[in-house]
């Protein structure tokens, strides 16, 4: 026999084996020694179990005998057939079905609760039963739905009433018994269920938790990308219908308020009809006197009389009042709209004046909702709206999603109309922004008025003017000649007269005055020429300017000590020479000015702590102390504002007006943050100062106002040339500054500092200093609201800054 | 020893059991568990390579209390080391650590003053520290470093795969599931004695019976509950439907995602008879088999198995039960003949879910044994030549899977080789052997009677 070392071949499944009977091959066990290179197979067990006691005797005894033995089977615990009530519990009778069983869908899901009644409950339910009308199943179905509404907690007996539909009593009766039965139970429930998994993970190793759910990375898997889409696209639509949501419940808001506005129209016009203003010039007046404190809803003003160039530019005012508002809000930081006030739309309208503090904190989209006629301004309110609050909540873009920039404007895009740029007229459909409709404009060189033009930036950030042709165009060259003349031969004695908008001069035509009246009103725009830089300015200007300071000086240094007011006017005969005042310094000034104003307001909180009377009269002498400087530092920042300015590249609209010399009085920038007491100011520069302050004086009501006034007295105090500067530095009055304005103008205007103090809250003080005179973009009077945004906005660019503070010095 | 030594968790020590032939034995056996009823102590005793479903509790009085052998060497922490309780209080444990420990203190309400948890707290859990025992075979080869830095790796206690029906890997094993937790289950006429653990709820394992619905399985406390249950449920048969009947058997397709309830219970209900099946997950992704035998009352459950919708591995079966009332009597043969027949209709070839139970392993063993011999012992000669056949031709005809049908003939001992080739030889003893198993064998599947279209699973969304 040869001892077969070789291996043998792997067993091919796909080979042919011959099968033989063992008795036909004798020779076979010479073979056997080499069988072994059988493939071993596993046996699919598992090797601990595989070798018990039990298994492998059967095994052996199978090989031996070919078959299991009775004593060699695998025991297993026993197991008894012989329930004796079998047949009585189990319904007798099923008849087999000739065909094959076959299930409806559905079919199982009879209504029958889950509750088995108990021994226990029977006896309950049989004692209950002589009482009331109940069945064994009618228990269950009640122990059922109690179970099936009880969480961890059970229902309550309110929640339990709510549940079932029987009659009280026997809800009170079972309730109690469930209730009771509920505590003593060990499980959970009163159906015994299997445990369920928790959703925290905490039940992965739990052996009585079962059928668990699969993943759902799982169950995706096939088509995942597929379910990836339609998720997305679900969550698309569910903040599609929330936002629809929204925008019909500001819709429902914006129709409540247009029905006030119609109300309040209809009473306007019985009021006027009532006082037979025909003409509408009361309206006018009333309209001109509400302007300057800037109404938060504009009162459409119908004619009696069709006086259509009124009508006209009342439409176009409410426009002006609109963007205005709509600015002041899209530049705030949007942490702004979390506050939403509850102030209802109806109240809102009925007390215009009432609402004009609470007026930023409302969201500029609502504005437009309340806004008249709204329902045509979509494209203003949606360029102009910010989105709101709860849309960027929902916002599943996460950090990718678009921010709006604090102090940038987004235009919706206009896609079917390519050519729909702002200045379009809306004649054509287009936007037609009131930036960029035609005003009365000035120029510097030469030096006249052109007549109506309006303003837009070029390719390049060149400003074009477009300029139209009207019927007063000979009156407007002569206004404007005459204009110029007289603020400069009448700028030391009558400030008033030297703004930038016509003076009330009597010398003018029929025509003319007409258009001054307007123009008072602040109805036209008036476009004139920014003063032109020193290096280029002619002697008159410069002359001005100086005159002009020299003037700020003394309405500022009153209050200020003796010397420091004398320091100011040795510097102000050399004012020529602070013409290079460096940024540096202006720094250093900022700084000594924070100090100052810290001590200040410490001062002012103690004050306040003692009693509101003393501290009132303290504080116009504490004041000085910063008014001195404040004084000081306006002197030379007057001059220095205008070179600062080429700094200031932020706003490419002011730069586009630094560059060329055009200058809009009380028009709105793009990112002009115009404040409620521009337009005051600018109304009483036009007038005299008693006229101004007589024109304010209703307006006092407000708190804004009395600041409005104090400013007033401030600028009419100062020249045009101030103003000028002003409105070159983007025109940010702030609330510091108006403070500051106060303080400086003590003695002037010693009526409002009470007021401005008290209106003024130490925080924003407080504020203001700590953040380098960080200028707010509201008007004074909500102050108290921008305080906290203020916190935010310590990003904006030092210069910036800078050339802010001037601004603010400027007033002072 | 002295009756004084204090027999814990851990302990071994000879056991009187009695066995199949009515004799008395004292196999080694380990105590896992004590509790004290009425001041009367019980141990739960696993009598060592013996097949967990022989656990029993047992009086004091079957202890061969002069051979304990005292817990071994990694239970070297004193079993009453101070820990109050079961509860592990300490903060060292994991969230797994402490779920698997704090859960061996209820099977067990009744005096379980000191659970496996806490004899061996150092170790982490119970399970582990059984297993690191020699000996102890279920652990023997789950313990070491794999599944140490397996567990330290990860705080999170790992879920199983999502796939099978059954746990190869007996990581999660603990103290409380090698410990069966229902007494006993009364189902139709029959009283079961549940053989291993099943995750009913808990507070129906204290009962001394489990009441089930014979043809809904649901589980109640008490039989009034059961009585009324019936007044309510009308099913006569499992809630699918039949694809086969044959005389009195029947057989009924039962989706897991469309019927969970009863997918659920029979699941509950089959875990207490197999060791290795998992209740983790859902049963959305398997369908169930039942096969029932009419009589007047209704459809009864004999058997019954579950299969994947889908298997990545070629699985035909996942878990496979005949009741234990039925068993020994040919109809787990049925069941596993009927797989097969599903599996032709199917066109594929099959094989159980691995791992397979030690009377699964006998019964597959002998379908195929039984299955195979046919076919060869009914090959004919052609021509004057051998018959023969390849292994593919066989697996093809069974739609036993290649690799068993080769692990049969090489358990059979048919192949050999001879002269340069393998061959196939039936002795006289294994064609003996078969004819008479085949005369036992009359309860048969007849594929004609077979009303069964496959579904193609993978062309649906979910299962």
């Amino acid at each position: 026999m040869s001892k077969l070392s070789f291996r043998a071949r792997a067993l091919d499944a796909s080979k042919p084996l011959p099968v033989f009977r063992c008795e036909d091959l004798p020779d076979l066990a010479e073979y056997a020694s080499i069988n072994r290179a059988v493939p071993q197979m596993p046996t699919g067990m598992e090797k601990e179990e595989e070798s018990e006691h039990h298994l492998q005797r059967a095994i052996s005894a199978q090989q031996v005998y070919g078959e299991k033995r009775d004593n060699m089977v695998i025991p297993v615990p026993e197991a008894e057939s012989n329930i004796a009530y079998y047949e009585s519990i189990y319904p007798g009778e099923f008849k087999m079905p000739k065909q094959l069983i076959h299930i409806q869908p559905f079919s199982l899901d009879a209504e029958q609760p889950d509750y088995d009644l108990d021994s226990e409950d029977e006896i309950f339910v049989n004692k209950l039963k002589k009482r009331m009308d109940i069945s064994a199943l009618q228990f269950e179905e009640m122990i059922d739905r109690l179970e099936k509404g009880s969480g961890q907690q059970p229902v309550s007996l309110q929640e339990a009433k709510l549940l079932l539909k029987e009659d009280d009593e026997l809800i009170r009766e079972v309730y109690e018994y469930w209730i009771k039965k509920r505590k003593n139970c060990r499980g959970p429930s009163l159906i015994p269920a299997v445990k369920q998994e928790k959703r925290d993970g905490s039940s992965t190793n739990d052996p009585y938790v079962a059928f668990r759910r699969r993943t759902e990375k799982m169950q995706t898997r096939k088509n995942r990308k597929n379910d990836e889409a339609s998720y997305e696209k679900m969550l698309k639509l569910r903040r599609d219908l929330s936002r629809a949501v929204t925008i019909l419940e500001m819709i429902k808001r914006r129709e409540k308020s247009k029905r006030e506005l119609l109300h309040l129209t209809l009473e306007i016009m019985e009021k006027r009809y009532n006082l037979g203003d025909y003409s509408g010039e009361i309206m006018s007046e009333v309209m001109a006197q509400r302007q300057v404190i800037k109404p938060t809803y504009a009162i459409p003003i119908i004619p009696v009389t069709n006086s259509s160039p009124f009508k006209h530019q009342e439409a176009m005012e409410l426009k002006e009042y609109k963007v205005k508002q709509d600015k002041t809000d899209v530049i705030r930081p949007k942490r702004k709209y979390e506050k939403k006030p509850k102030v209802l739309p109806s109240s809102a309208a009925a007390t215009p004046q009432q609402t004009s503090p609470a007026l930023p904190v409302f969201n500029a989209k609502d504005l437009n909702q309340y806004d008249f006629p709204s329902s045509d301004e979509e494209p203003l309110s949606q360029v102009l709206s910010g989105s709101s609050e709860a849309e960027e909540e929902n916002d599943p873009d996460g950090p990718f999603a678009f921010r709006r920039k604090a102090g940038c404007q987004y235009y919706a895009p206009h896609l079917d109309q390519p050519g729909n740029w702002p200045w379009s007229s809306p004649k054509e459909g287009r936007l037609g922004d009131v930036r960029y409709r035609y005003c009365l404009t000035a120029l510097t060189v030469p030096q006249r008025c052109i007549g109506f033009a309006r303003r837009r930036v070029g390719r390049g950030g060149r400003v074009l003017l477009d300029r139209a042709h009207s019927d007063y165009d000979n009156t407007f060259h002569q206004l404007d000649l005459e204009m110029f003349s007289s603020s400069q031969h009448s700028s030391i004695s009558q400030f008033a007269n030297t703004s930038e908008t016509n003076t009330s001069d009597k010398s003018f035509s029929k025509d003319l005055s007409q258009i001054l009246v307007n123009i008072k009103s602040c109805r036209w725009r008036h476009f004139r020429p920014r003063t032109p830089s020193l290096h280029d300015s002619d002697n008159d200007e410069l002359s001005c300017k100086k005159s002009y300071r020299g003037i700020n000086r003394t309405g500022t240094a009153q209050p200020g000590t003796q010397t420091c007011s004398t320091s100011i006017q040795s510097k102000s005969s050399s004012g020529s020479a602070h013409f290079a005042f460096t940024a540096e310094q202006y720094q250093q000034h900022q700084q000594q000015l924070a100090l100052m104003q810290k001590q200040q307001l410490a001062q002012i909180h103690q004050q306040q702590a003692n009693s509101n009377s003393s501290a009132n009269t303290s504080q116009g002498f504490v004041s000085k102390t910063l008014d001195s400087v404040s004084a000081q530092f306006a002197a030379s920042a007057l001059v220095t504002s205008e070179q600062l300015m080429g700094f200031k590249m932020k706003d490419d609209v002011v730069l586009g007006i630094g560059v060329n010399g055009i200058l809009q009085a009380s028009g709105v920038y793009k990112g002009l943050n115009l404040s409620s007491a521009t337009p005051t100011a600018l109304v009483h520069t036009s007038s005299s100062s008693t006229a101004g302050s007589a024109l304010l004086q209703p307006s006092n009501i407000t708190q804004t106002s009395s600041s409005h006034s104090a400013l007033s007295h401030q600028v009419t105090a100062a020249n045009s040339a101030t103003t000028q500067v002003l409105i070159g530095n983007n025109i940010r009055l702030t609330v510091p500054s108006s403070v500051a304005t106060v303080n400086s103008i003590t003695t002037l205007n010693a009526r409002h500092i009470p007021r401005t103090l008290s209106a003024v809250p130490s925080s924003a003080l407080k504020l203001a200093a700590a953040t380098n005179c960080q200028v707010p973009k509201v008007p004074a009077s909500s102050s108290v609201d921008a305080v906290p945004r203020e916190n935010h906005e310590t990003e904006k660019p030092a210069l910036n800054n800078i050339a802010d503070n001037t601004v603010a010095m400027e007033v002072t | 020893m002295a009756e004084g030594m204090d027999v814990s968790e851990g302990c071994r020590l000879p056991v009187l059991r009695r066995n199949q032939d009515n004799e008395d034995e004292w196999p080694l056996a380990e105590i896992l568990s004590v509790k004290d009823i009425s001041g009367r102590k019980l141990f739960y005793v696993h009598y060592i390579d013996f097949n967990k479903r022989l656990d029993e509790w047992v009086t004091q009085e079957r202890l061969d209390l002069k051979r304990v052998q005292g817990p071994r060497k990694e239970a070297k922490t004193p079993t009453k080391n101070g820990l109050p309780g079961s509860r592990p209080g300490s903060p060292d444990r994991d969230t797994k650590r402490k779920l698997e420990v704090v859960s061996p203190a209820t099977p067990v309400p009744a005096a379980t003053e000191t659970s496996p948890a806490s004899v061996f707290p150092q170790n982490g859990s119970a399970r582990r520290a059984a297993a690191a025992q020699p000996g102890r075979k279920r652990k023997s080869t789950c313990l070491g470093t794999d599944e140490d830095s397996q567990d330290s790796s990860d705080g999170a206690p790992q879920a199983p795969r999502m796939t099978g029906s059954l746990v190869s890997d007996r990581s999660h094993d603990d103290i409380v599931t090698r410990m069966k937790n229902i007494e006993c289950i009364e189902l139709g006429r029959h009283r079961l004695k549940p053989w291993y653990f099943s995750p009913y709820p808990q507070e129906l394992t204290a009962l001394p019976v489990l009441y089930l619905c014979e043809f809904c399985l649901k589980y109640g406390h008490s039989l009034r509950c059961l009585q009324r249950h019936l007044t309510k449920c009308d099913l006569r048969h499992p809630p699918g439907n039949e694809i086969y009947r044959k005389g009195t058997i029947s057989f009924f397709e039962i989706d897991g995602r469309k019927n969970k309830s009863y997918s659920q219970n029979l699941c509950l209900l089959a875990k207490c008879f197999l060791d290795h099946k998992t209740l983790y997950y859902d049963t959305d992704p398997f369908l169930f088999y039942v096969m029932t035998e009419y009589d007047c009352k209704g459809f009864h459950i004999v058997g019954y198995f579950s299969k994947e919708k889908e298997s990545t591995e070629d699985y035909n079966v996942a878990c496979i039960l005949t009741l234990p009332p039925y068993q020994r009597r040919g109809y787990g043969k049925l069941l596993i003949e009927f797989s097969y027949e599903l599996s032709k209709v199917e066109g594929k070839t099959g094989t159980p879910e691995k791992p397979l139970s030690d009377l699964g392993l006998l019964s597959y063993r002998s379908y195929w044994s039984q299955t195979i011999l046919e076919i060869l012992m009914g090959l004919k000669a052609e021509g004057g030549e051998r018959p023969q056949i390849t292994i593919n031709e066989i697996s093809e005809i069974t739609s036993i899977k290649k690799e068993d049908v080769i692990s049969t003939l090489q358990y059979l001992n048919l192949i050999n080789y001879y002269k340069g080739q393998y061959i196939l030889t039936l002795s006289e003893d294994i064609v003996e052997g078969h004819e008479r198993a085949m005369l036992k064998r009359v309860l048969r599947i007849d594929a004609k009677c077979l009303h069964f279209t496959p579904k193609d699973w993978s062309k649906r969304g979910k299962w």
